[in-house]
């Protein structure tokens, strides 16, 4: 390691070996090809900003959620509006076969049970093709109209999957969570654990608008009840409301369709990255503020979000931040074009655990680092194993001219093979006419020189230095510089390095005594 | 400089390891469970869940999500389509509630998880060794007891007193099967409406032919003797002259709209019971609904089903299955489980619980029907012998057909008898023949 030290700091000193410049030269084009993969890569994208990459991610999968609810809710409301008109229709003829006016309904609950009967019908054809986990109607009619709360309860159906789970609705049972005993069992249904005949719209925040305000188009009228819990379950639900107008465009009551949690969870399952599981939520935004306790939440594996609570939303440069103080979520949001029951927009939500993503961001961080690391080590080896493959040859044929031995050993190289044969021919103790002639002028030119200039010259040949001359030779030390300066001149050479060569050159020849003889 | 450069390389990997590890606790390992614990209502056990996942779960970055809570029934058929691959089927859950009969059912039992793997003799000997007997199958652990019910009756006292009063009848009528379908005959009579309610009519017979000293199974079928025709009398001529019940559908239902007063079902159902009855006319009465033994044949062995389901945990990676067995172990602690159990009607599942934990817990207990279900519990008991279902793969199949094929041929029956077509005993040979030609032995 010192020699590699050495060989920066001084790249052109003469003492260092070819097997170190070597490495050095290896190791440099190893970093010029990591420099130049690094630079391709951020080229590419692929080295960019984490929080920039789960900007991109997010915004791909928010358009995918967004997309998916708004269809949702509109084909919800599509299918709510055609029932209601299927109901309206069947509720007249119902009416005008009995001979009876709606409102003879009330105090009548066989009659009743006989109607909830017929519109059956339009109830589970919409429940099979609508993506819903029930659906109901109520009419503005009650088979007590004496009981306490009767201002509340409304004859109706509310049919409900029984242990919905993940697969087709085909294969769900269901189950009549309200409506008369006679009719869930006409038409074999099972009754829910927790029935009752009769709806409590009381219980549905919004609905007594829908059923009597007087609206010219059934859409219009429509209207997404803010997320309740279903009495005596473990469920939540949010429930579209959809007027049923009779013949004559009066409000008789109002039907609809249930999303409940556990269907929602099904139905929008996370969306795995490598930032962590996606989530996705229909969830009331009021504000800065995201009201937990109003929100479906789809499938939450791999986080703890709970339907609990409130997040504060805090918008930021790559992504919207929603904190509850505990826990933080990373992700996007968009209003949809509902509002509930309360005025709260609704908005399509889509995030991921901030925890997760960071831990992603320090295991991508530590990866790249981990990763250069390791390439610069298998360079550093590569570089050495090949400088050593490349110089051994060289050093074992120098070694041998070295050792005297009269075999030529191959260095691999055709120039240094080329020169040692060369040398290997020459006459012992001859050296090449350049060299030969260059230090025959360099004895020739000692003769110009001053008695002290060779004074000083003799000190350096017996070896000492610069610094030892003023005390040697009893002068200044600005005496020793002009003397040296006439001497480096006089001799031909540029520094005291090179001076010391030529005495260094002299004196491997055995030739010192050829120096101030003249 | 070589054993240096490995030196670097092997503590590059460790932290590299140390690395993806620090990923992996940022995210909890979420395992799905389906289970029949509450069915629609809101079930006690989502709350015990709740707990695990804010203590042991997050400690351990273990979440429990409940994906279904359904009947034994429901999740049976969706557990054998999962497992077949059925077109439209779900994943199969990390953990599911099942009776061996699924297990049985299943294509290859070996996607189970075998507990023995993951208990050791020591914890798995903590189990009461009837209940952990139930469900070794084919040499292995692959349900483990969780909870353990059997059946009992449940009367609504409110109804039954004001009948009694004018009637006569006595709750001692109601410890024999003879006394039950006699007061239901006479219920009928007298009100025009149904007294009894099964839950299971096939449990009704085959408990009751093992009772009276006979085999209910032959081969793979059902062994019509003398104690099946016996069974068959009171409870056909109770069908017939409208005193049973024979909707589809569980007791709780006719219970709750008073359509019946009586019904015997699994102890667990008590949650499933209302103290109100509602009537078609949308006025309710608050009920009281109080429990009593099974009732048994006069002179027949006092025997009764041994009910309860236990949870299979499905093969998949060895942190996801210690992510099931660290909430198994965790709910069959006995402290837990007597909690978990008392709230909903169930018998734990250690002797150490039943022994140490069970008696503070009934004594705690504040709701007269539960009060009442866990004194029936101990008089059951005290004088009962409990009876398994025989572990057949064809169980269920038998189930069914009978459970429909029973009451089709009363209700066939009893739409006779209005029309006044034959007399009551002959219908009642009638529709015992009907029943076995059609169901086969």
């Amino acid at each position: 390691m010192r020699s590699i030290r050495n060989a920066i700091h001084n790249p052109y000193a003469a003492s260092h070996s070819m097997g170190v410049r070597l490495l050095l030269y290896w190791f440099t084009m190893a970093l010029l090809l990591v420099a130049a993969i690094l630079s391709i890569l951020m080229a590419m994208g692929v080295l960019s900003h984490p929080a920039r990459q789960l900007a991109s991610a997010l915004d791909i999968q928010q358009r995918n959620t967004y997309a998916a609810l708004d269809a949702q809710m509109d084909e919800l409301t599509a299918h709510g509006v055609a029932m209601s008109e299927k109901l309206g229709r069947e509720l007249d003829a119902f009416l005008a076969a009995k001979g009876i006016p709606f409102d003879a309904l009330n105090d009548d609950p066989k009659t009743i049970a006989e109607l909830e009967k017929r519109l059956y019908a339009p109830l589970s054809s919409t429940l099979s093709a609508a993506s819903c986990s029930g659906i109901f109607f109520c009419l503005n009619v009650t088979a007590n109209t004496a009981l306490p709360n009767a201002d509340a309860l409304r004859a109706g159906l509310y049919l409900r999957y029984s242990g919905l789970q993940p697969t087709v609705a085909s294969e769900q049972d269901v189950i009549c969570f309200r409506g008369a005993a006679e009719a869930a069992r006409g038409l074999q249904i099972q009754m829910h654990n927790r029935w009752n005949p009769e709806l409590n719209t009381a219980l549905i925040p919004g609905s007594n608008k829908v059923a009597t305000s007087q609206v010219e188009r059934l859409a219009e009228g429509s209207l997404w009840a803010k997320r309740t819990e279903l009495l005596d379950t473990w469920e939540h639900v949010m429930l579209l409301c959809v007027p049923i107008l009779d013949g004559s465009g009066t409000v008789r009551g109002f039907c609809g369709m249930e999303i409940s949690d556990l269907y929602f969870s099904l139905s929008h399952d996370t969306v795995s990255s490598s930032y962590g599981n996606m989530l996705t939520l229909l969830a009331p935004i009021d504000g800065d503020k995201l009201n937990l306790s109003g929100t479906m939440l789809g499938a939450t594996n791999g986080s703890r979000l709970t339907a609990e609570g409130t997040l504060h939303i805090k918008p930021g440069k790559y992504y919207t931040i929603y904190t509850d103080g505990k826990e933080s979520y990373l992700g996007r949001h968009r209003l949809l074009d509902v509002v509930t029951s309360d005025g709260i927009p609704l908005a399509a939500v889509t995030l991921v655990t901030a925890n997760t993503f960071r831990s992603y961001e320090r295991g991508s961080q530590f990866a790249w680092f981990l990763g250069s690391v390791l390439f610069l080590l298998a360079m550093l080896v590569a570089a050495t194993v090949l400088s050593r493959r490349f110089v051994k040859p060289i050093n074992d044929s120098l070694a041998a001219v070295r050792g005297g031995t009269t075999e030529m050993v191959a260095s691999g190289i055709s120039e240094i093979d080329e020169l040692l044969t060369m040398i290997r021919t020459r006459p012992a103790g001859a050296l090449p006419p350049d060299v030969e002639a260059r230090l025959c002028g360099f004895a020739e030119r000692t003769g110009t020189l001053t008695g002290m200039e060779r004074t000083i010259l003799q000190y350096y040949m017996d070896g000492y230095t610069v610094k030892d001359i003023p005390e040697l030779a009893h002068i200044s030390a600005s005496t020793v510089k002009t003397h040296n300066r006439n001497l480096y001149r006089k001799m031909g050479v540029d520094s005291f390095d090179e001076l010391k060569v030529y005495i260094e050159l002299f004196a491997s020849c055995g030739r010192s005594g050829e120096l101030l003889k003249r | 400089m070589k054993k240096r450069i490995v030196l670097y390389l092997l503590v590059l990997a460790l932290l590299l390891v140390t690395g993806c590890a620090q990923k992996k606790d940022a995210e909890p390992l979420t395992v799905t469970l389906w289970h029949v614990y509450g069915g629609e209502v809101d079930s006690p056990l989502n709350g015990l869940i709740e707990r695990f996942n804010s203590t042991v779960g997050a400690k351990q970055n273990i979440r429990v999500k409940v994906e279904l809570v359904s009947n034994s029934g429901s999740i049976h058929k969706s557990v054998l389509a999962a497992a077949n691959s059925d077109p439209g089927a779900p994943s199969l859950p990390d953990m599911f509630v099942s009776y061996p009969k699924t297990v049985l059912a299943l294509p290859d039992q070996d996607i189970l998880v075998d507990y023995r793997d993951y208990f050791s003799e020591e914890e798995l000997a903590a189990f009461i060794p009837a209940f952990r007997e139930e469900g070794m199958i084919g040499g292995r652990q692959a349900i483990l007891p969780l909870a353990k019910s059997t059946e009992v009756l449940f009367v609504n006292r409110t109804l039954f007193d004001r009948w009694a009063a004018q009637s006569g009848a006595s709750y001692d009528d109601l410890t024999t099967w003879e006394g039950v379908y006699a007061l239901a005959e006479q219920y009928a009579a007298d009100t025009g409406k149904c007294f009894f309610a099964h839950d299971y009519h096939f449990n009704y017979f085959q408990v009751g032919v093992e009772s009276l000293g006979e085999d209910f199974f032959q081969n793979d079928g059902v062994r019509f003797g003398s104690g099946f025709e016996r069974a068959w009398e009171p409870y056909a001529r109770a069908g017939l002259t409208g005193g049973l019940w024979l909707h589809d559908g569980y007791a709780t239902e006719p219970l709750r709209t008073g359509d019946v007063v009586v019904s015997v079902a699994s102890s667990a159902s008590v949650l499933y019971y209302s103290d109100t009855v509602t009537y078609p006319d949308n006025t309710s009465e608050k009920v009281t609904i109080t429990s009593m033994p099974c009732p048994v044949f006069e002179g027949g062995d006092k025997l009764v089903m041994q009910r309860g389901v236990g949870m299979c945990t499905v093969k998949s990676t060895p942190e996801r299955e210690r992510a099931c067995i660290t909430f198994l172990k965790w709910l069959t602690e006995p402290v837990c489980n007597v909690e978990f159990v008392t709230s909903l009607g169930y018998m734990p599942v250690t002797q150490e619980a039943f022994e140490n934990y069970l008696p503070d817990a009934v004594e705690k207990l504040s709701d007269p029907m539960y009060v009442s279900l866990y004194e029936t519990y101990l008089q059951t008991q005290e004088a009962y012998t409990f009876y398994y279902p025989p572990q057949m793969e064809n169980y269920l199949d038998l189930e069914t057909r009978f459970e429909n094929l029973a009451r089709l041929k009363l209700t066939a029956g009893r739409t006779q008898y209005l029309e006044g077509g034959n007399t009551l005993d002959a219908l009642i040979r009638e529709t015992l023949d009907s029943f076995k030609l059609d169901y086969g032995t």
